[in-house]
């Protein structure tokens, strides 16, 4: 029961971050296999069944620009930062790193103190 | 590699049209990257790739109903697909069960009945609308509940059966639509003929028969057949169906030939829909259909032929409200048919024309 509630927890605190790591990796262009590999290569694991329709989410709110290249052994489709993107990126990642400074700071005890 | 193709497939035909080709290609190109990378990372190329390593990674991606509602957005469907598959056999099992709770009625009625036929035709009579009118009922009520589930059912969560324990191997095997069955063709060559020549040739034929007794029970007992159609049938309607029914039997000998739909074909089956969408507007507008002769129903119920006019008026009305009623289901059921022949159309890749 509390297993299955933690798991649940992380779970839901993982999700949270997910975009902002698929963005951070598309600042260089990855096709959905290698991007796959290079989050879990950064201690990312995801779900193939849910990154993949992520990534069209992010296109169609135009976050990202997407490409089939044909050139290869067999076409691949392309993604990358769009402008719009790399801007939401930039705010996102400024509104992380304040978060952490604030939750590390909770995690040790606040302003407040530990009694 | 089967069943990815089928994978993709099922995954496919769960969304909408405008996406579903562009996600196909991504999908196939996904999981072979998956395959390979499996195969890969055990030394081996990607001619080593086996049914194993094919359902551990479809296994990973998960069940069909899942990816598909991921990639829809929500509520672009009024039933989407995590609940989809469900929906449809819940409204298989609701139109099987009125219609058999309709059948069931019906040999009811008629096993007390006097005259089998008098009853049969008056039970089908009043049964018709109410057999409709039950189907429409049970099945909009079913689509309401399946409506609302789709929106309050948690997005994570799906109505597929078999969910919990998803085997790949069950997945069903990809039906080439485009593929024509000839013995189905051959059949409605068959039927067209028939028409045809029946209706040109014999168009008396076309009758109600039954057995007529006059005087005592076994002296003079013999079948006689009542005509059923109008002269206006023949002369409003007759002409356009003989042109709709060549035409289809020219389409279906040309089928046979090639053994694929292929655009042009699409198109033309498209064009004889809408034909036969004008010609049912016309049948439902023009003049009617069903002609009954006084002298045939005096001789039916025994009356004089004054009484028989009367008795055919009645009749006649009767029959041709619930040929308005048939019509206006036909004309429902084509134009559905027209949208997706259409729909099948656009599918059709130009390259296989």
């Amino acid at each position: 029961m509390t297993t299955d509630l933690i798991e649940n927890l992380m779970l839901e605190l993982r999700r949270g971050t997910l975009v902002l790591s698929v963005l951070s990796e598309l600042r260089q262009r990855q096709y959905g296999y290698s991007l796959k590999e290079r989050l879990a290569q950064d201690g990312v694991e995801i779900d193939q069944g849910t990154l993949y329709p992520l990534l069209r989410r992010l296109e169609k709110q135009g976050l990202l620009d997407s490409v089939w290249q044909v050139e290869e052994s067999r076409p691949r489709r392309y993604y990358v930062l769009s402008i719009a993107g790399q801007q939401v990126l930039e705010t996102m990642s400024h509104e992380w790193r304040e978060l952490v400074r604030v939750m590390d700071q909770l995690l040790e005890g606040g302003n407040h103190g530990t009694a | 590699m089967e069943l990815l193709e089928r994978y993709v497939h099922e995954v496919g035909r769960r969304l909408p049209a405008k996406q579903c080709t562009d996600v196909e290609a991504e999908l196939r190109s996904l999981l072979t990257d998956a395959l390979e990378a499996r195969v890969s990372s055990r030394g081996e190329g990607k001619e080593a790739i086996s049914e194993e390593d094919q359902v551990a990674v479809l296994t990973e991606f998960g069940p069909p109903a899942k990816i598909a509602a991921q990639y829809a957005p929500p509520y672009q469907y009024l039933i989407g697909p995590r609940v989809f598959s469900v929906y449809l056999i819940v409204v298989a099992a609701v139109s099987g069960a009125l219609t058999l709770a309709h059948l069931v009625s019906l040999v009811v009625a008629l096993r007390g009945a006097a005259s089998f036929s008098g009853e049969l035709g008056r039970s089908l009579l009043e049964m018709g609308p109410g057999y409709f009118s039950a189907l429409i009922a049970g099945l909009g009520s079913v689509t309401l509940v399946f409506a609302i589930l789709e929106r309050v059912l948690p997005t994570s969560e799906s109505l597929e059966l078999g969910d919990k324990a998803w085997d790949p191997r069950s997945l069903p095997a990809v039906q080439d639509r485009d593929r024509v069955k000839p013995a189905g063709l051959i059949a409605g060559i068959a039927v067209l003929v028939i028409l045809i020549v029946g209706l040109n040739l014999y168009p008396n034929n076309v009758a109600m028969s039954f057995v007529h007794v006059s005087g005592t029970e076994d002296v003079g007992a013999r079948w006689v057949a009542m005509p059923l159609l109008a002269p206006g049938f023949f002369q409003a309607y007759l002409p356009l169906l003989n042109i709709a029914w060549v035409v289809a039997i020219v389409l279906n000998v040309i089928l046979l030939y090639q053994g694929r739909w292929q655009l042009g074909t699409r198109i033309a089956d498209v064009g004889l829909s809408a034909y036969g969408v004008f010609i049912l507007y016309r049948m439902l507008i023009g003049p009617p259909m069903i002609g009954l002769n006084p002298e045939w129903i005096a001789l039916i119920t025994g009356k004089v032929a004054s009484a028989g006019s009367a008795h055919t008026e009645i009749l006649t009305q009767m029959l041709a409200r619930q040929m308005q009623w048939a019509l206006v289901v036909v004309l429902v059921i084509t134009i559905v048919d027209l949208g997706h022949k259409v729909y099948l159309v656009f599918r059709t890749r130009p390259g296989a024309a």
